[in-house]
């Protein structure tokens, strides 16, 4: 699963997820792509299981690409501990996403292919998200 | 490629919140800009803008302004196109005045032609350069570069050196970089591996 290598901090707060994404909006590699139309978090666990769904789908068809990297630590504490004595363990790593984000890339495979592979990885994750190509106006 | 009229009416107001009231009503802000001239901000159709920046040309076509004073007649090109992240409709559009005797940087984009060999053999075509920048006169920019990818088999690649430009053109891009690759192994060297797991 996709986590960073190592990190400044080890833990960090949770942060807002208000206002559009700067960059990551235009299809930058493949002619179909996923794109965010919500914001939330991503954890490694959900773009894992959203790649292979897109990749049992598509067999050896084509070529994707993962347009996000969870880089985020998230913390919780242990079961049935009172509240206090501090922030709990890292436990998991998310990506923030902003409405607009493109989430994964294809290319090498027809657009029905496409379409149906991105709305079956669509299922893996918790936010909502459409289909782009590159003739909607979404390439670089 | 074919040059387009674009109707500009001049603002005189600027900011956020004239902009989007322009765009409520339809119309996109714009901005007119070039050697010799002062910036001047204009507003366009939206409607008229999507006809004119559409078909295979794109942002590439050469555009012959309408109206907006000093600027009628004057021949611009699309220099930034500010789209909607949701949406994919225009925000904002800066128009560049071009002189017809001076060369522009402009970014054209690739088309294949010709299915390859190494695709018949059951390899992936990798598109890497969806567009090539080139330098070029305004008269003689292309619809787009037309790569023949015929020949390419499996493990191959193609080079923006092995690409015929036209005279005149002078491409901006790294000599020794890939615009289609042929991605996969060859059915032979699949089978020994299949025959060897088994």
């Amino acid at each position: 699963m996709l986590m960073p290598k190592r990190v400044k901090h080890r833990k960090q707060m949770k942060g807002k997820m208000k206002g559009s994404p700067h960059r990551g909006v235009t299809l930058a590699f493949g002619e179909y792509g996923l794109q965010a139309t919500e914001c939330g978090w991503l954890d490694s666990k959900q773009i894992e299981a959203a790649r292979i769904a897109l990749t049992r789908y598509i067999k050896r068809g084509g070529k994707t690409w993962i347009r996000i990297f969870p880089d985020k630590p998230l913390t919780s504490k242990p079961a049935e501990t009172r509240m206090g004595k501090g922030k709990g363990s890292p436990d998991s790593w998310v990506c923030v996403i902003k409405p607009g984000r493109i989430l994964y890339e294809m290319e090498g495979v027809s657009e029905e292919i496409a379409r149906e592979a991105f709305r079956l990885a669509a299922f893996k994750l918790p936010i909502s998200t459409k289909f782009v190509t590159r003739n909607d106006g979404h390439e670089e | 490629m074919e040059q387009r009229v674009l109707a500009i009416e001049v603002r005189d107001k600027v900011g956020k919140g004239v902009s989007r009231r322009l765009r409520t009503s339809g119309r996109i802000p714009a901005v007119v800009y070039g050697k010799g001239i002062e910036p001047v901000p204009v507003s366009v159709d939206k409607r008229e803008l999507s006809a004119v920046i559409a078909g295979e040309g794109g942002i590439n076509h050469l555009i012959t302004l309408k109206g907006g004073g000093s600027l009628d007649g004057k021949t611009v090109i699309v220099a930034d196109l500010v789209r909607n992240a949701l949406k994919g409709e225009a925000v904002h559009v800066d128009l560049h005045k071009i002189n017809m005797e001076e060369k522009v940087k402009v970014k054209v984009s690739v088309s294949l032609t010709g299915s390859a060999k190494g695709v018949k053999e059951g390899g992936l075509l990798d598109l890497v350069m969806h567009a090539i920048e080139i330098e070029c006169l305004p008269a003689q920019i292309p619809e787009h570069i037309e790569v023949d990818i015929t020949d390419l088999a499996i493990g191959g690649s193609l080079h923006i050196a092995d690409v015929q430009f036209p005279a005149g053109f002078r491409v901006l891009e790294d000599q020794k970089a890939a615009i289609v690759n042929i991605l996969g192994r060859a059915a032979e060297a699949e089978k020994v591996e299949e025959e060897e797991a088994e």
